[in-house]
């Protein structure tokens, strides 16, 4: 999407101030006392699975759903007294919730007239945001004759055509296919660099998360497990759930003592540095194992597991090697794929390998 | 309006919870209200005068049972009520009887023909009573269609006479009962798992025993209640018994309809009524407990 | 070898039953224009003069008149709150829904007869009864169950987001149902006044109790007249009857049509297209 010169000096983007949010649907607690300072013009993912919550937040914040405690401070004001049709937050949806009996230009239109703009404007501001998102020649026609990528662009236009201070996102891109979701993506990011405004998106796909985001707050089940850069999320996880949904990861389970790990599944004992002081699981990622055939000692600065490899999987440039310890364990090893034959097969035992740094301790559950 | 309300954090005493619990049930949000217009319309138009046709009934022309004691004791009244109860019995009979492999074939249909079946049985619903009746009498009278094919074609040598006889009632009450019977017969046989039938013959069952032992079965609760609607729709008819009935046909529909207009005896005609709404309100009791009328009709619960 | 058999005793008898349900239709649209004046059978020749005569006499022109107002306006007055209704019943929180429920599909069950006597007891009293107003305060009764079942369907099917969409781009929940909702339901609410039209333009036992000199309406003249003397004319009229609720379905079934050649014409696949 080129950057229109005739677009408006970029609005600076709204903070957002989630203040011990509370939900709650019978006896189950949906967010629990949830607090997120959201800052202005970042572009900030509510990641989770289903259930965590994340979508339940975003409605509380567009005003669809009242909590049942605390307060949400848009630049300072609480908006919680404030019924949805008067928040002026930007706002696109899963399935895009396009008005099916109005043409593009009057989905594009609705918001501007709602909210008083003047009628001689209209028409400029319409065709403006049908340009950004490269929709400008399709305005007479109707949504069932667009197809999804078509529908989602329209859906963007029409939420950020009166110039609002942030935008939300509820899983936009969850209808389309991988190819078309991947552009979206891009575009999406790119609009938030041309726009200036605090972008809101939520999601539960983590690559998603890790492509688009200023940062990322992880919730499970009604908590915030983790607010964070995507490197923060991936290089240095706040706890077991944060690691395994976040990439793929290695986990041993065990107890540290000082700068030992001991590992009694696999009856070892591992060197570690940094992390949790009493953490219980050691994480290490796949791209950080090394794999060599046969028996090796470790170096100093190394940690050593003999296993058994089970599968390797070719993906162009990269290998995956999945192996089994003694005691069952499976781990993943992500290499690349080696000039000459190194005798890694399925079948042939190995040693893993893994600089003492690469290991990550952390506590079973994130501290609150 | 919000989409949702909050629910109140249950932290109260054990009296307070009670009262809000009544609260809550008796909430009434915006677009609750606007079911008042309608209420109270009924109400007014339809709910109000019933009770004074209940009131009538005891108080016209005298306070008292006399209306009742009259019903009963009259060896006419009596037979009239005895046969309402038995031209309605046998309509269901007969309706049953066509409905249920009608209903059948609309499961093994392909979907242009079921839709085209369905269609077919509902015709009568939407056509006039009056039409089809005027209709039948031409078909059905001794100089009508059915008799002139009949006597050319050789079948018999003088008219059948099949007007005027329970024979006539039923056959014109039959084409209106029918698409009651069939539509909750086919929605219940419609779930029914066709693997189930085969699942008997895989253990052995011939077809026929199968379709007997497993499908039948199963499809009793449209049956139920595909007779239960058609025995209560034809306790009320009118138009057609009184058209297509003789003298020793007479229906209570028809009955209420002469005291009112000939005799004017509002009372009795009010306790007749009384006696056929109440009738109808208890099968309906017996069939909401065996149905969800609300599902069935507006498609949620 | 059984299979095939039951399959073909099963289609003859649906066939005869769908002989039998539209027989009398059939026979009527012939007989009105036969020469015969006894209507005997098969009908002989061709000849309009049924039809005539039914235009020479002025108090047939008047009693369909009166039904069309009387239909139209219950139509109109049984869409307002059935409409409404379908609203409370679908979207809104009232308590005692179970009694509500069964006042409001009530007249669905109660036998024309007892709601024709009741309605003719009490409208007595107050000078409603032969008005078009008495005609079209009942018939809204009996028309509105049917709205109802068509817009509620209507209604649960309404993709709640579009709502969402509408007032988080500023519209409040009024302008939303006007500007939103509505539009959706548009189709279920014709439909339900269809329905209540042709419900109030042939019903007959209710108009029976509330007709007189002053106002009857069509099938209540045919049936006076069916009851005095089987006659040409009604067989005209009939048919005329007919063609108006034939008319009515054949609006329905092309709207139908319309929406689904209108729907579509979407583009199929999700990953072609920008």
């Amino acid at each position: 999407m080129p950057k229109n010169p005739n677009l408006q000096e970029p609005r600076t983007g709204a903070s957002i101030e989630v203040d011990r949010i509370r939900k709650v649907y019978g006896p189950a607690t949906i967010l629990n006392d949830v607090s997120l300072d959201i800052r202005a013009g970042e572009f900030l993912t509510l990641l989770g699975a289903s259930g965590s919550g994340k979508s339940t937040l975003l409605n509380i914040v567009a005003g669809f759903i009242k909590s049942d405690g605390g307060d949400v401070r848009v630049d300072g004001h609480s908006i919680t007294s404030v019924p949805a049709h008067k928040r002026g937050l930007g706002m696109v949806f899963q399935h895009y919730a396009l008005f099916p009996h109005m043409s593009v230009y009057d989905n594009v239109a609705y918001g501007l007239r709602r909210h008083g703009f003047p009628k001689s404007e209209i028409p400029g501001m319409v065709a403006e945001a049908l340009e950004m998102v490269e929709m400008g020649h399709l305005g007479k026609r109707r949504p069932a004759e667009l197809s999804g990528g078509q529908q989602q662009r329209v859906a963007l236009a029409r939420a950020v055509v009166f110039r609002p201070r942030v935008l939300l996102m509820d899983e936009p891109l969850g209808a389309l296919d991988k190819m078309l979701r991947e552009q979206l993506q891009l575009e999406i990011r790119r609009l938030h660099k041309d726009m200036g405004i605090t972008f809101v998106f939520v999601t539960h796909d983590q690559e998603e998360a890790l492509t688009m985001s200023d940062r990322i707050a992880l919730l499970e089940r009604g908590d915030i497990v983790q607010l964070g850069t995507p490197e923060e999320l991936y290089d240095a996880p706040s706890c077991r759930y944060a690691a395994e949904f976040i990439g793929i990861s290695n986990i041993f389970a065990g107890k540290r003592e000082g700068d030992l790990f001991t590992d009694p599944s696999n009856q070892a004992v591992h060197k570690v540095a940094g992390g949790a002081a009493d953490g219980t699981v050691l994480m290490v990622r796949p791209e950080r194992l090394r794999v060599a055939a046969g028996q090796t000692t470790p170096a100093t600065h190394e940690n050593a597991l003999p296993a058994v490899v089970s599968d390797c999987v070719y993906l162009g440039s990269d290998r995956t090697v999945h192996v089994r310890t003694a005691s069952g364990d499976e781990l993943v090893a992500r290499t690349e794929v080696p000039r000459a034959d190194d005798g890694i097969r399925p079948g042939v035992a190995v040693t893993l390998t893994w600089n003492v740094e690469d290991g990550r301790v952390l506590p079973e559950e994130a501290r609150r | 309006m919000s989409l949702t309300k909050s629910v109140s954090t249950g932290r109260s005493v054990r009296p307070r919870a009670r009262s809000s619990r009544l609260r809550a049930y008796l909430r009434v949000d915006g677009w609750g209200l606007l079911i008042l217009p309608l209420l109270v319309f009924l109400v007014v138009i339809f709910v109000v005068p019933l009770g004074m046709l209940i009131a009538k009934s005891f108080t016209d022309p005298t306070v008292g049972l006399d209306n009742y004691r009259e019903i009963f004791a009259e060896s006419l009244y009596l037979k009239i009520l005895t046969n309402t109860f038995v031209i309605a019995l046998s309509v269901t009979a007969v309706t049953l009887l066509l409905a249920y492999p009608y209903a059948y074939l609309m499961t093994i249909a392909t979907p242009m023909w079921r839709t085209v079946l369905l269609l077919l049985v509902l015709v009568p619903f939407w056509t006039s009573v009056l039409v089809r009746s005027f209709a039948l009498v031409l078909l059905l009278r001794d100089t009508g269609v059915l008799n002139t094919i009949a006597q050319d074609v050789g079948l018999i040598s003088e008219p059948f006479p099949i007007m005027r006889s329970m024979k006539g009632v039923i056959f014109g009450m039959v084409q209106v009962a029918l698409p009651f019977a069939v539509l909750p017969m086919y929605a219940t046989m419609r779930n029914i798992d066709t693997r189930l039938t085969k699942a008997a013959q895989g253990l052995g069952d011939r077809p026929s025993g199968a379709f007997w032992r497993v499908f039948v079965p199963l499809s009793m609760p449209g049956v139920a209640a595909g007779l239960l609607l058609t025995f209560i729709q034809a306790l009320g008819y009118y138009i057609t018994p009184a058209m297509l009935g003789g003298p020793k046909n007479t229906m209570i529909g028809e009955l209420i309809v002469q005291q009112v207009s000939t005799v004017l005896q509002f009372g009795f005609a009010a306790a007749l009524a009384v006696l056929l709404l109440g009738t109808t309100f208890v099968l309906l009791a017996i069939a909401g407990r065996f149905m969800n009328l609300e599902r069935m009709l507006m498609g949620r619960s | 070898m059984t299979r095939i058999l039951t399959r073909a005793g099963l289609i003859l008898l649906a066939a005869l039953i769908g002989a039998y349900i539209l027989l009398p239709i059939l026979i009527i649209l012939p007989m009105s224009v036969s020469e015969s004046a006894f209507l005997t059978f098969p009908p002989q020749g061709f000849t309009w003069q049924w039809f005539e005569e039914l235009k020479l006499d002025p108090t047939w022109l008047e009693a369909a008149t009166a039904s069309l107002r009387v239909a139209a306006l219950s139509a109109i007055l049984s869409v307002v709150l059935g409409t409404l209704a379908a609203l409370a019943l679908v979207r809104g929180r009232f308590p005692f829904r179970g009694p509500v429920l069964m006042v409001l599909l009530a007249p669905l069950i109660v036998p024309y007869v007892i709601i024709g006597l009741a309605v003719y007891i009490a409208f007595l009293e107050i000078g409603l009864t032969e008005t078009t107003l008495g005609f079209v305060l009942v018939h809204t009764c009996l028309g509105v169950p049917y709205v109802m079942i068509n817009v509620c369907a209507g209604l649960v099917a309404v993709d709640r987001r579009l709502e969402m969409a509408s007032m988080n781009l500023g519209a409040g929940p009024v302008s939303t149902f006007f500007r939103i909702t509505l539009p959706a339901i548009l189709p279920n609410m014709l439909a339900g006044a269809l329905f209540a039209f042709i419900t109030s333009w042939d019903e007959v036992v209710v108009a029976i109790f509330m007709s007189g000199p002053t106002l009857t309406t069509l099938p209540v003249k045919m049936w006076a007249g069916i009851r005095v003397q089987i006659d040409p004319t009604l067989a005209a009229i009939s048919s005329l009857a007919l063609l108006v609720i034939v008319g009515c379905f054949l609006i329905i079934g092309l709207g139908r049509l319309v929406q689904r050649l209108l729907a579509r014409r979407s583009v199929s696949s999700d990953s072609t297209g920008v």
